[in-house]
């Protein structure tokens, strides 16, 4: 079968381009009604004005790019039905149930953001009626995160071993174990802190610039007071997110060994015009830390509000200048010291800025704001880049999905008990393969390998921590030497 | 009510306060005027030293007030279904 082909981009880029523009401005605008939110309490409560107005800025700024995201969301659909047909309409009927929630929930949110800003003016008698409304918010986009994060779970971890399709029996269209993957719940809590953190030092970063636009004194003031809020409440939730990552990786580690081998080792998409994607988005998440502390560190003299105390700021330093040694200890010690270099050569960087500018924190903020988005970007594009791709078009991570199975569903009404299960004609030395070689990686990385060296590919393999006895070994060698399938 | 100053320094912005805390109606073209000359003279930046407008509940637009109540319950209710089927989907799957 053909498929339709975009000329000089090819699909899969359209496909890349279209998710992360999504991801750069949904994230932002999750982030965003929760700041939104903080802002108006706080500035209600302590009767302050110019929190109000930052909020209130910032709330219209999140209706233009949410209209933008929403908007770029439907290509990113139309992308996918024309150029991956197969893969989307079997997700479509896999996760039906939950994404007409999903859709459900973007009306709601288009809906009462536009009121929230809109009627801003119109309530000042009703303040906590709209702080109420804009709160709700909240909770919205946090379901509607939890159920795209549970497709996006299943695409990186399916739930299920290769071959071990999930039929399920209950609603069709709902598939719990599918939804609540192995690694729903890292992705789940380190996008929602990822959302706040991102959006926090982008907001900053737009503080900076006005910053730079501006020789108001008052209005200088102004945007150096909102600037440190959003750094502070982004700063807040950057911390835990590490921590998050290193969980995060041991479930992938566990459940997705392919695409964790792959951004362990940089294979693959990971490397872009020869630069690891990961590695380097690693290397800005230490650079975000050493610049942070040097601010929090710098600004606690003025003591002014939403600082951080020192013994707070070296507690921090301490307690990631552990962690990352604990992570020297676990991967290599070379990220030990490129991320310490990292964190140190951008503190010192920081202090410049902050010196260079008479401790305005103007090109700081920006220089975060840049940083964080570079940071979400090649996160999210290494997250993706690393699992198997969706091959010829067909969905499969290997035979999870396998479309002879799932295709009844997309054509009849049918019980799950009709559904033919199909038996595949095995040899022995296949079933030994399936069952010994998809611990680390998947079949495809075997089917690929192009060379002859099998004896040297198994004895590699045995060391890495294969469980094979000498003669499976040497059964699985001479099937593999004779090119059989498998 | 409530205009009570909390950083205390505002005598000499009273016309600014003024601008600022009456939410010029869409319509009063004179009042819009004042507003939009007040802001290109770049004399008000609104809110940076101003009060915080809260105001009498009666002062709000009616259909405002209630577009938004209706709404807050729709949505409220809405959340709470949801909720409630994700929670079924946990036996019903
Ligand atoms: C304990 C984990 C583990 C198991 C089990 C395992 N492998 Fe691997 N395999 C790896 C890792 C890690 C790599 C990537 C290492 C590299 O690229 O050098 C890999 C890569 C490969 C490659 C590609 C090598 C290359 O140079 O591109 C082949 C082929 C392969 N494995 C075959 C097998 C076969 C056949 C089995 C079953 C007998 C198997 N593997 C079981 C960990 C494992």
């Amino acid at each position: 079968m053909s498929h339709l082909e975009i000329p000089g981009i090819s699909a899969k880029w359209v496909i890349g381009f279209f998710g992360l523009f999504h991801i750069s401005v949904a994230a932002m605008a999750i982030g965003m009604a929760f700041i939104v939110a903080v802002l108006e309490i706080y500035a209600y409560r302590n009767k302050i004005r110019r929190y109000d107005l930052f909020a209130k800025r910032t709330q219209l700024f999140h209706v233009c790019i949410y209209n933008i995201g929403t908007i770029n969301a439907i290509g990113l659909v139309f992308a996918l039905s024309g150029l991956y047909p197969q893969f989307w309409s079997q997700i479509f009927v896999h996760f039906f149930w939950p994404l007409i929630i999903e859709e459900f929930l973007f009306f709601l949110l288009a809906t009462t953001l536009t009121f929230h800003y809109f009627f801003w003016e119109h309530l000042w008698g009703h303040k906590k009626l709209h702080i109420t409304l804009g709160v709700l918010l909240i909770p919205l986009f946090f379901l509607q995160m939890y159920i795209i994060n549970g497709l996006g779970g299943f695409m990186l971890t399916p739930g299920f071993k290769e071959g071990e399709v999930s039929l399920f029996k209950g609603i069709l269209g709902y598939d719990f174990k599918a939804m609540y993957n192995p690694s729903f719940l890292m992705l789940q809590l380190h996008r929602a802190l990822a959302n706040i953190s991102y959006a926090g030092f982008c907001l900053a970063g737009w503080c900076g610039i006005r910053l730079y636009l501006t020789d108001d004194a008052k209005k200088r003031d102004y945007y150096e007071d909102c600037g440190r809020i959003a750094y502070y409440i982004a700063f807040a939730f950057f911390l835990s997110i590490p921590i998050i990552g290193y969980f995060y990786s041991h479930v992938m580690m566990k459940e997705a060994s392919q695409a964790f081998w792959d951004l362990m080792l940089g294979r693959g998409d990971i490397l872009v015009l020869g630069i690891d994607t990961w590695w380097l988005k690693h290397f800005l998440v230490a650079a975000m830390l050493g610049s942070s502390l040097v601010y929090f560190h710098r600004i606690d003299k003025t003591n002014v509000p939403f600082s951080l105390p020192k013994v707070m700021v070296w507690s921090i330093a301490l307690f990631y200048l552990m962690f990352y040694m604990a992570m020297g200890m676990v991967m290599t010690w070379l990220f030990f010291w490129l991320m310490f270099i990292a964190a140190i050569i951008s503190a010192l960087i920081s202090l410049f800025l902050l010196h260079s500018n008479k401790n305005s924190a103007r090109a700081l903020f920006i220089l975060l704001g840049v940083i964080s988005f570079l940071t979400v970007m090649l996160g999210g594009y290494a997250r993706e880049a690393s699992r198997p791709r969706f091959v010829d078009r067909v969905s499969a991570y290997d035979n999870i999905y396998v479309p002879e199975e799932r295709s009844p569903y997309l054509m009849v009404p049918v019980k799950p008990g009709d559904i033919p299960i199909v038996k595949q004609e095995t040899t022995k030395e296949a079933q030994l393969i399936h069952d010994r070689c998809v611990d680390c990686h998947t079949l495809d990385v075997i089917r690929d390998y192009k060379d002859d060296d099998w004896d040297e590919v198994i004895k590699t393999m045995i060391n890495y921590g294969t469980e094979l006895t000498e003669d499976e070994a040497k059964l699985i060698t001479e099937y593999l030497k004779a090119g059989k399938p498998f | 009510m409530n205009h009570e100053n909390t950083d205390g320094k505002s005598t000499d912005t009273d016309k600014t306060d003024v601008l600022i805390n009456t939410t010029v109606s869409d319509y009063d073209t004179e009042g819009l005027a004042i507003k939009e000359e007040g802001l290109r003279e770049g004399k008000i930046f609104p809110g940076l030293d101003a009060d915080y407008p809260l105001r009498d509940p009666s002062e709000d637009p009616r259909w405002a007030v209630r577009t938004v109540k209706i709404w807050m319950w729709i949505t409220i209710f809405c959340i709470v279904g949801i909720l409630v089927l994700m929670i079924l989907g946990i036996w019903y799957d």
